[in-house]
């Protein structure tokens, strides 16, 4: 990347010229395309400024998402068929695509955490290299976790819906809904070791909570905050869904993972206790999900993402009281928003200016 | 006061549906050590009905030496018609501003409560509001409802805002409950702003010399904070404290919460200002008549989040409060009375 370095010549010139304010700038700036900018910036209120210093162009593709290898390719060229970086969010790109990418392009950046979306074999194989954003939205995330938990504590949402259908019957007589305390139950954080799951580890044991976390080496990681606080342990997956009155998914989306909560696991449960899913979708088995919410398996079920985001249609997800949705949104308020575009050009920056490259996940 | 070795006193639970509606909770330490009455309704609001049930409920010449109430009100006229058996009253609450303690002394008769049973509960009514305020969680849900899929089909058009960095402020909320909200509200990252009467926290708060919690005057703590939330008891001094004049002191972007009393808040007033969305939103466990009148504004205000006074119906706390009632009564009958607030 050396036509990225800064020239001295050229610095001298720029500063005389009044229009930069660094010395370490580039000569030659990167072009940028985002394919999917209405997925980040859906209400313009996202400050680009400093994407478009770091860039030479940033091009837009104001769409939520683009769908299929096809669409992907015919957009990329049109719109920047001299692009050095491609920043997506959350979209699937087919591993066939990347080698009918520009060949100019030498940096995908995943505008968010989850890369499973991405072919980083792919990418490695044609020395495109792939970045993520590790930690850009754990407190919303978690705080996401905690409102769907503290709802189901008091049955907030089957309250509201009664008021929607003009059913005030629990204020007039007697209430009918569960209500119970949190002091002292158990939460358990299904792979819940790592940033997101510290976080509602700690809220958690804010709120007089226990705390169990499932671990695929068995304990905590050595120098973790409640390495020795007894009320957080660390169990057997299975143990864990035995022994919770929540439990909460915080493993990512791969091969091991997905679809590894269906029936089989969601028996083990308690019957009062509730599910809360704000990782990936597909790691749970939504068509077993289903059935067993059909048949009160367990108390309820919160999702703030779904094995298809939207759901289909007709899916009965939809329409079930015990399960409870949102689209996504525990990354998404204007704060997150702009840290993680923010964020992006922290790894642009570290990529193309630095030579440093930060966060690669290839 | 008949002591434990002789007969057990007669002992009136006077609403106690409000507390058992469900037949879930376990009386069975109060009736070791009483002759328990349970008068099966949620609330009397008729002078006679109450007068009546005190005197004639327990059957023919057994008149109650204690009674115990939750939540109802008991005017000074209904209370000079109780019998003279009557020696405590226990509110099986928190709140006693519906008793008349001063009469009751006069009379001789102590008035106790449960100063400590709901704390969490409570608290964590005002962190549930606070986190549904955030992520407009309500009106997603009505939205679908309403059959109106589009913040799961196009962009999200609801609004989204971080905690982090944001302020509460919590209205004589340096007590037992405001501190519970304290130390969640610290662990969600936000700022804790407290009003109190004295104008600092009391010595030995858990939070003093915390730079995230600050003291301010009541109507700074309006101004600057992004929540807001009542903590102060129902009195004089309280009654229809928050206004339309103290509301609109509040930012724009800002939510009320209110797991406190009704009456704290001038509801005519917010009822007005929600509608000229002086404010973002108002959260209310307590209001100001419980239930409100069928045809109050309120329940269709916009913005405005109701729930039936559940901070303390979980059946945990019901279970304890009655424990914690019956643990008054055993100090009583012993003649070393707690909680006595008269």
């Amino acid at each position: 990347h050396s036509s990225f370095f800064p020239k001295t010549e050229n610095i001298e010139v720029l500063r005389r010229k009044g229009t930069m304010a660094s010395a370490r700038l580039l000569t030659k700036r990167p072009v940028a395309l985002i394919l999917n900018a209405a997925r980040i910036d859906y209400d313009n209120q996202i400050n680009l400024n400093r994407l478009k210093q770091l860039c030479h162009v940033v091009h837009e593709n104001k769409v939520d998402i683009v769908c299929g290898s096809e669409d992907i390719i015919n957009t990329v060229h049109r719109m920047a068929p001299d692009l050095d970086i491609l920043i997506t969010k959350e979209m699937e790109v087919p591993k066939e695509v990347i080698p009918k990418l520009p060949t100019s392009l030498k940096l995908i950046c995943e505008a968010g955490t989850g890369y499973n979306n991405l072919p980083i074999q792919s990418c490695r194989d044609a020395s495109i290299d792939v970045c993520n954003i590790p930690l850009y939205s754990t407190e919303g995330v978690a705080h996401m976790v905690i409102t769907f938990m503290l709802n189901f504590s008091c049955s907030f949402v089957g309250q509201q819906r009664m008021l929607f259908n003009n059913d005030r019957s629990n204020f007039t007589g007697p209430f009918t809904l569960p209500l119970r305390e949190l002091k002292d139950k158990s939460i358990g954080l299904v792979g819940g070791s790592g940033n997101i799951g510290t976080c509602v580890a700690n809220i958690a044991l804010a709120l007089g909570m226990n705390v169990i976390i499932s671990s695929r080496s068995g304990k905590l990681p050595s120098g973790h905050m409640h390495e020795h606080n007894p009320r957080v342990q660390v169990k057997s997956l299975d143990d864990l869904l035995k022994d919770s009155d929540f439990v909460s998914i915080h493993c990512p989306l791969n091969d091991e993972t997905r679809g590894s909560i269906g029936r089989e696991k969601l028996q083990l449960m308690k019957p009062s206790a509730f599910l809360i899913n704000t990782a990936r979708g597909a790691i749970i088995n939504e068509k077993e999900l289903i059935e067993c919410m059909e048949q009160n398996l367990i108390a309820g079920c919160g999702l703030d993402v779904q094995e298809v985001e939207p759901p289909q249609m007709d899916s009965k997800i939809w329409d079930l009281s015990n399960i409870v949705l949102t689209p996504h949104i525990g990354w998404r308020s204007i704060e997150t928003r702009q840290r993680v575009m923010d964020m992006v050009s922290d790894n642009i920056e570290a990529y193309f200016v630095d030579e440093s490259p930060t966060n690669i996940v290839n | 006061m008949a002591s434990r070795a002789s007969t057990k006193p007669i002992t009136l639970i006077l609403n106690a549906a409000r507390i058992n509606y469900d037949n879930k909770i376990n009386l069975s330490r109060l009736s070791k050590l009483c002759s328990v009455y349970e008068h099966n309704v949620d609330y009397m609001s008729d002078a006679n009905e109450i007068v009546h049930a005190v005197n004639n409920f327990c059957g023919e010449g057994k008149k109650p030496e204690i009674v115990i109430t939750k939540e109802m009100e008991i005017t000074k006229s209904v209370f000079q018609q109780f019998p003279s058996s009557v020696k405590l009253i226990c509110e099986a609450g928190t709140g006693y501003n519906n008793l008349p303690v001063k009469d009751a002394r006069e009379r001789g008769v102590s008035v106790c409560n449960i100063p400590l049973y709901s704390t969490d509960g409570v608290a964590h009514m005002v962190i549930t509001y606070m986190l549904n305020f955030s992520c407009s969680f309500v009106p997603q849900q009505q939205m679908l409802w309403a059959g109106d899929r589009s913040n799961f089909t196009g962009p999200f058009t609801l609004p989204l805002r971080e905690l982090r960095g944001k302020t509460i402020g919590l209205i004589g909320g340096s007590g037992n409950i405001g501190t519970c909200v304290t130390n969640v509200s610290l662990a969600l990252g936000l700022n804790v702003a407290i009003s109190s009467r004295s104008g600092k926290l009391p010595a030995g708060h858990p939070h003093e010399g915390n730079p995230n919690v600050r003291v301010l005057p009541l109507d700074d703590l309006l101004r600057e904070s992004d929540f807001v939330s009542v903590h102060c008891p129902l009195n004089d001094e309280t009654r229809g404290i928050i206004d339309g004049e103290k509301i609109r002191l509040m930012k724009p972007t800002a939510f009320l919460i209110n797991t406190a009393r009704g009456a704290i808040i001038n509801e005519k007033e917010l009822i007005e200002c929600m509608k000229e969305n002086v404010i973002a939103g108002a959260g209310l466990d307590v209001q100001e008549v419980e239930p409100p009148a069928s045809d109050s504004e309120i329940w269709k205000t916009p913005n405005v989040v109701l729930t039936p006074h559940i901070g303390w119906r979980s059946i945990e706390t019901r279970q304890r409060v009655m424990d914690m009632v019956a643990d008054n009564i055993e100090a009583f009958i012993e003649g070393k009375p707690t909680n006595v607030v008269n």
